[in-house]
C-alpha cells in the first residue's frame, strides 16, 4: 500500500519531459513490436511450412490418399507451345505446336487437355520425332483410339487428337523416351469475328475449371478411353473425366509457356491494331502487313489472347465473297454488313432479367467485372421497364420472385443486392435458367434475359436444350466474364437464345463493352434474313439468326454447280421495312481462298450437331458427321486425328506411365474458391500459440542476456571491491 | 569469509590468496568481457541501448502474449460456444423451436453430434462459414438437412471440434440428435485423406449419409493446406449404395 502510494506520488510529480519520454517509449514499443512480430511470423512460417510439408509427405501407412491420377508425386512431361497464325483478310490458318519433353528417366505417355477457338476447323496433325515427321490421319473416334492403343502396345510412338467439346481438345502422346522431345503439331482454319467495325482474333490459352453437376456414376468403365481428369463421370456429364485436367496448385509455379507469332495481312490499311490482354511487339511491313509477337517471348498459358484491328475509316469492308475450288467442288464464304440503322425508335418498355453467376470460379477478378457490368446495366434501365436479378451458385437466389417496375426504391435495392454478391460454391446453372425463363408472360413488354457467366460447366448440351425449349418470345444475351470463359457455350447459348454475346476479360473493358452490348440489345437491326443464290447451294447456317447493330451476316455455302455465277441477293426486315443487298458471285479465275471448303464442312457439322441436340436421330447424324469429317479431314465429336510412327522405339514390354499434364488456373481466379468447395477447417490457433511461445522465449533470452551482462558488471565491481579491500588490508598490515 | 579474515590476520598467505582471487576474477571478467567499460556492453552501450533492449523485450512479451492470447481465445471461444449451445439446445427442447445461443447470433443449432466412444457431445450449427465454425461444427447449407435423405455434410476445425475424427475407425457408431429430439445412428464406413482438388462429395446419396470433413494433417501449425480428412458414415439399416466419394482415384478407396 505504502509503495503504491509512493509510486502514485512519483507519477504525479512527472514533468512534461517525462511524459514525452513515455510517449516515445510507447511509440518505439509499438514499432519494435511490429517488427518483431513480422520477423517472428516469417520465422514461424518457414518452420511451419517445412513441418507441414513433412506432415503431408509422410502420410501414415495404410491410410488412403487420393490425389490426381499421378498422385501428384511423379514428374509429368513438360509442355511448350508455339502458335503461328497466318491471318489473311477474313480467315486465319493457325499452327499450334505442342512440344512434349520428358525430363524423367522413364518412358511416359502424356495427356494434355487444351482449349481452341470454338469455330476452329482442325484438319491437320503431324508428329515430329527428331528428324522424322509423321503425318496424322483422320479416323472415326473409336478406330483412331484403337489405332493409337495398338501402336502403344507395340512400343511405337503415336499421337492422337480428340475433340471433347468444339472448343476443348485432348492430345495424347505415347512413348516419350527418357529426356526425349516429341512435337505434335495441330493446324486449323477459322473465319474471323467482325463486329462493330473491328476484327478480333481470339486464341484461348486457359480453361476455367469446369463445374460438373450431377452425382457420380457407380460403374467405372475399364475402357482405355477413360480420361485422365480429376472428376469422375456423373449422370449429367458422362465425360467429366475427359474435361477436368489437373490444375497447378498455386505457388508451385506456372507451367506450359506459350509463344505466339502472327503474320497479319488484313487487306486494308488499319486505324488500330492491338492485343487486348497481352503485351505484344508489332512490326509493320510493306503493303499493310504486320508481324505480331508476344513482347515477353513466351507467357504461361493462363489467360486468353486476343488481337483486335480496326480498318481505316472508309476502308472497312461492307461485303466480301471468298471462294475456293477443290477437287471439282466449289465453296463460298460470304460476309455482308448491313448499313447502320437510322435513328433507332425509342425502345419499347422492356422486361429484363439479369442472371449472374456467383459460383467459385467467378471469385477474384471475374466477380468484380460482373458486378461492375451489372451496375452499368442497371443505370441503363428506363422508367416503365421491369427488371429482376437472379444470382446462382449451388443455389439459385432471385432478388424478386417476379420482375418489378423500375423506380428509385427498386434500383437502390438492386444496387445493394449487387454489392453484396460473393462468389462461392458450385455452378448449378439449370435451376437459374429455369427460373429466368419460367416467368409468366406479361402483355406488352419485350422480354430479355442478360446472362453474366464464365460458362465453366460441363453440361452445355443440357443447358442449350433448356434455352431452346423455354425461350418463347424472349431474347437471351450472354456476357462472357473473366480471363478464360467457355466461349463455345456462351456463343451457342446466345444463338439458341436469339440474342448476341460479348466478352469482358478485364474490369477496364466493362464500360466500353457493356455500353456496346446495351446499345445492341435495345433492338435487333435485321430480322427474317433470307438469301437468294443464283443456283442450287447448300448453305450454313440454314436459318440465319437476327442481327444486332454492327454484326455482319456470315454464311458458308457449297455451290452445286461449279460454274455458278451471278448475283447473290440478301433480304431482311430492317426497322419494319424490307432491306435488300446484292453481291456479285464470281467464279472461274478470280482469287482462290484456300480453307473455305473446310470452314463450310465445319459449319455443316455444327448444324448437324445442333439438329441432334434438337432430337434428330443420333445414328443418322453420326453417320453424316463422320462422312463429312472424313472427307474434309476434320476432327469432330466422332472423328479424331491419329499419327503413328511405324518404327518401334520403346524397348519391348515397356509400359509408359500415363501422365495428365496439369493446366494453369486462369490468372485472377481463385483456386480455393473453385476446389475448396469446403470451408477452411483449421484455425490459426496452433500458429498463434507457436508464434506467441517463440516471442516469449526470445524475450526471455534477451532478458537473461541482459541480466548476464549486468552480472558481469557485478563481477567487475566485485573485483574492484576486492582489489580495494586488498590494498586497504595491505596498508593496514 | 571467515577463513579470509583469518588469512588477513596471518598476513603472508592472505596476500597470496588475495592475488590468486584477483587473478581468477580478472580472468573471469576478461573471459566474459575483455576489459571494457560497462557502457559498451555488447547488449547495448549506454542508457539508450539499454532502453532499446527494454523496449525490445517489452515488445516481444506483448507480441507473444497477444499471439498466445488470441490463440488461446480461439480455443476458449470453441469451448464456451459449445457450453452456450448446449444450454440453447436444452431450452429449445422445451419449446420445440430453434433457439439462438446468444442474442446476436446469426446461426442456431440444428443437430447434436454424439460419439460416445470418444466422449464427444457437440452441437452442430446451421451454415459452415468461418464465423460459425469458431463456435462449433457447421452444417453445409447445400447438403441434406440432418436426418433427411441424402448426404448430410458437417465440417469443423481440425484443432478443435473435429480433432476427434482422427480416432474414428470404420464401424464406429455416430449418433445425431435432431431438433425434434429423435436420434439417428450412423456407422462409419470410410475414412480417407484426400486432396481437396480430387474431392467431390455427392449430395444425393441413395443411403442417408453423414460426411464429416476437417483439415489434415491434424497437428500442422499452418492453416490452409490442401488435404482434407473425410469420414463417411451411413445410416444404420441401409444397404450399401453408390460410391460415396467420387474422384478420379475413388477406386483406390475400396
Amino acid at each position: 500500500m505504502a509503495q503504491a502510494g509512493r509510486a502514485m506520488a512519483r507519477g504525479a510529480g512527472f514533468g512534461a519531459g517525462a511524459w514525452r519520454d513515455i510517449g516515445r517509449l510507447l511509440l518505439e514499443s509499438v514499432a519494435a513490436g511490429t517488427l518483431v512480430s513480422l520477423v517472428l511470423g516469417l520465422a514461424v512460417f518457414i518452420v511451419a511450412t517445412q513441418a507441414h510439408a513433412a506432415g503431408s509427405g509422410d502420410v501414415r501407412q495404410g491410410t488412403l490418399v487420393l490425389r490426381d491420377a499421378d498422385g501428384g508425386k511423379v514428374v509429368a512431361p513438360l509442355l511448350f507451345t508455339d502458335v503461328h497464325m497466318d491471318v489473311s483478310g477474313m480467315t486465319a490458318r493457325v499452327r499450334v505446336v505442342q512440344r512434349f519433353v520428358n525430363p524423367t528417366s522413364e518412358w511416359r505417355e502424356g495427356v494434355y487437355v487444351f482449349p481452341l477457338p470454338e469455330k476452329a476447323a482442325v484438319d491437320h496433325l503431324d508428329m515430329t520425332i527428331g528428324e522424322r515427321v509423321i503425318q496424322g490421319q483422320v479416323k472415326e473416334r473409336d478406330e483412331a483410339r484403337r489405332t493409337y492403343e495398338a501402336a502403344k502396345a507395340d512400343g511405337n510412338k503415336a499421337s492422337l487428337v480428340e475433340q471433347e467439346r468444339p472448343n476443348l481438345f485432348t492430345t495424347s502422346v505415347a512413348h516419350i523416351g527418357p529426356d526425349e522431345t516429341i512435337a505434335v503439331a495441330i493446324e486449323y482454319q477459322q473465319s474471323l469475328a467482325y463486329d462493330t467495325g473491328s476484327f478480333a482474333l481470339r486464341f484461348p490459352l486457359a480453361i476455367t475449371p469446369r463445374y460438373i453437376p450431377g452425382s457420380a456414376l457407380a460403374e467405372t468403365t475399364a475402357d482405355s478411353n477413360v480420361g485422365s481428369g480429376t472428376v469422375a463421370p456423373t449422370d449429367q456429364v458422362a465425360d467429366a473425366d475427359r474435361i477436368t485436367p489437373p490444375v497447378v496448385v498455386p505457388g508451385t509455379g506456372a507451367v506450359n509457356p506459350v509463344a505466339i507469332d502472327i503474320d497479319l495481312n488484313p487487306g486494308f490499311p488499319l486505324a488500330r491494331l492491338a492485343s487486348t490482354y497481352h503485351d505484344v511487339r508489332i512490326e509493320e511491313r510493306t503493303g499493310h502487313r504486320y508481324h505480331v509477337t508476344l513482347a515477353d517471348g513466351a507467357v504461361p498459358a493462363a489467360r486468353d489472347f486476343e488481337l483486335a484491328w480496326t480498318p481505316d475509316v472508309g476502308a472497312a469492308p461492307g461485303a466480301a465473297v471468298l471462294t475456293e475450288e477443290r477437287d471439282g467442288r466449289k465453296f463460298a464464304l460470304l460476309m455482308v454488313l448491313p448499313p447502320v440503322t437510322d435513328a433507332a425508335a425509342p425502345p419499347a418498355p422492356r422486361e429484363i432479367t439479369y442472371i449472374v453467376d456467383t459460383s467459385g470460379s467467378m471469385e477474384g477478378v471475374s466477380i468484380d467485372q460482373a458486378k461492375e457490368a451489372l451496375v452499368m446495366a442497371l443505370e441503363r434501365l428506363q422508367p416503365g421497364d421491369r427488371f429482376n436479378i437472379i444470382e446462382f451458385n449451388s443455389v439459385t437466389r432471385p432478388l424478386h420472385a417476379a420482375p418489378v417496375p423500375v423506380d428509385a426504391t427498386t434500383l437502390a435495392e438492386a444496387r445493394r443486392f449487387v454489392r453484396s454478391l460473393r462468389a462461392q460454391g458450385g455452378t448449378e446453372m439449370l435451376p437459374a435458367l429455369t427460373a429466368a425463363l419460367g416467368t409468366a408472360r406479361s402483355d406488352t413488354a419485350m422480354r430479355q434475359v442478360v446472362f453474366l457467366t464464365d460458362g465453366a460447366v460441363g453440361n452445355e448440351t443440357e443447358l442449350l436444350r433448356l434455352i431452346e425449349a423455354r425461350l418463347g418470345d424472349r431474347r437471351l444475351f450472354t456476357i462472357g466474364i473473366g480471363p478464360a470463359p467457355n466461349t463455345y457455350f456462351l456463343k451457342k447459348a446466345a444463338e439458341a437464345g436469339r440474342g448476341t454475346f460479348t466478352f469482358i476479360g478485364d474490369v477496364r473493358e466493362v464500360k466500353e463493352k457493356m455500353g456496346a452490348l446495351l446499345r445492341k440489345i435495345e433492338s435487333p437491326v435485321l430480322t427474317d434474313i433470307d438469301v437468294v443464290w443464283p443456283g442450287g447451294v447448300v448453305a450454313y447456317p440454314g436459318k440465319l439468326p437476327d442481327l444486332y447493330a454492327g454484326e455482319p451476316v456470315v454464311l458458308t455455302a457449297e455451290l452445286q454447280d461449279a460454274k455458278l455465277a451471278g448475283p447473290v441477293t440478301l433480304a431482311g426486315v430492317r426497322a419494319g421495312k424490307v432491306w435488300t443487298a446484292t453481291l456479285p458471285l464470281e467464279t472461274g479465275g478470280g482469287t482462290n481462298a484456300p480453307g473455305v471448303g473446310v470452314l463450310w464442312a465445319r459449319d455443316k457439322i455444327e448444324a448437324l450437331m445442333d439438329a441432334k441436340r434438337n432430337g434428330a436421330p443420333a445414328d443418322e447424324i453420326r453417320k453424316e458427321v463422320v462422312a463429312t469429317a472424313l472427307e474434309h479431314h476434320l476432327v469432330s465429336a466422332y472423328t479424331s486425328l491419329v499419327a503413328v510412327d511405324v518404327t518401334p522405339t520403346a524397348p519391348p514390354g515397356t509400359i509408359a506411365k500415363k501422365s495428365a499434364l496439369p493446366t494453369n488456373l486462369p490468372e485472377g481466379e481463385s483456386y480455393s474458391a473453385i476446389f475448396g468447395g469446403l470451408p477452411q477447417t483449421a484455425t490459426p490457433g496452433p500458429l498463434l500459440l507457436v508464434a506467441g511461445a517463440l516471442a516469449l522465449a526470445l524475450a526471455a533470452m534477451l532478458a537473461a542476456g541482459r541480466r548476464l551482462a549486468r552480472g558481469r558488471d557485478v563481477v567487475h565491481d566485485a573485483v574492484r571491491v576486492v582489489d580495494a579491500a586488498v590494498h586497504a588490508a595491505r596498508r593496514v598490515c | 569469509m571467515n577463513s579470509e579474515a583469518t588469512a588477513v590476520e596471518r598476513g603472508g598467505p592472505f596476500d597470496r590468496a588475495a592475488r590468486a582471487v584477483r587473478v581468477a576474477m580478472d580472468a573471469a571478467v576478461r573471459g566474459m568481457r575483455p576489459a571494457r567499460p560497462v557502457e559498451s556492453s555488447p547488449l547495448g552501450s549506454g542508457r539508450r541501448n539499454q532502453r532499446l533492449l527494454t523496449i525490445a523485450i517489452a515488445a516481444l512479451v506483448s507480441a507473444g502474449m497477444l499471439a498466445a492470447g488470441s490463440g488461446g481465445y480461439l480455443y476458449a471461444k470453441a469451448a464456451a460456444g459449445q457450453a452456450l449451445l448446449h444450454w440453447a439446445w436444452a431450452r429449445g427442447a422445451a419449446n420445440g423451436t430453434p433457439v439462438k445461443p446468444w442474442p446476436w447470433a446469426d446461426t442456431h443449432p440444428v443437430a447434436r453430434l454424439i460419439v460416445a466412444r470418444q466422449h464427444v457431445d457437440e452441437l452442430v450449427l446451421a451454415g459452415a462459414s468461418g464465423r460459425t465454425l469458431a463456435w462449433g461444427p457447421g452444417h453445409l447449407d447445400d447438403s441434406a438437412p440432418p436426418g433427411a435423405p441424402g448426404n448430410t455434410v458437417l465440417s469443423a476445425h481440425r484443432d478443435t471440434h473435429f480433432r476427434f475424427l482422427q480416432h474414428l475407425v470404420p464401424g464406429d457408431d455416430i449418433v445425431v440428435e435432431l431438433v425434434d429430439r429423435t436420434r439417428r445412428h450412423y456407422r462409419v464406413r470410410d475414412v480417407a485423406i484426400v486432396d481437396v482438388r480430387a474431392l467431390r462429395i455427392p449430395r444425393d446419396t441413395a443411403v442417408p449419409t453423414l460426411t464429416l470433413v476437417t483439415c489434415y494433417p491434424f497437428d500442422a501449425v499452418m492453416p490452409g493446406g490442401p488435404l482434407r480428412y473425410v469420414v463417411v458414415a451411413e445410416a444404420e439399416g441401409h444397404v450399401r449404395g453408390r460410391p460415396l466419394l467420387a474422384s478420379a482415384a475413388a477406386a483406390a478407396l475400396r
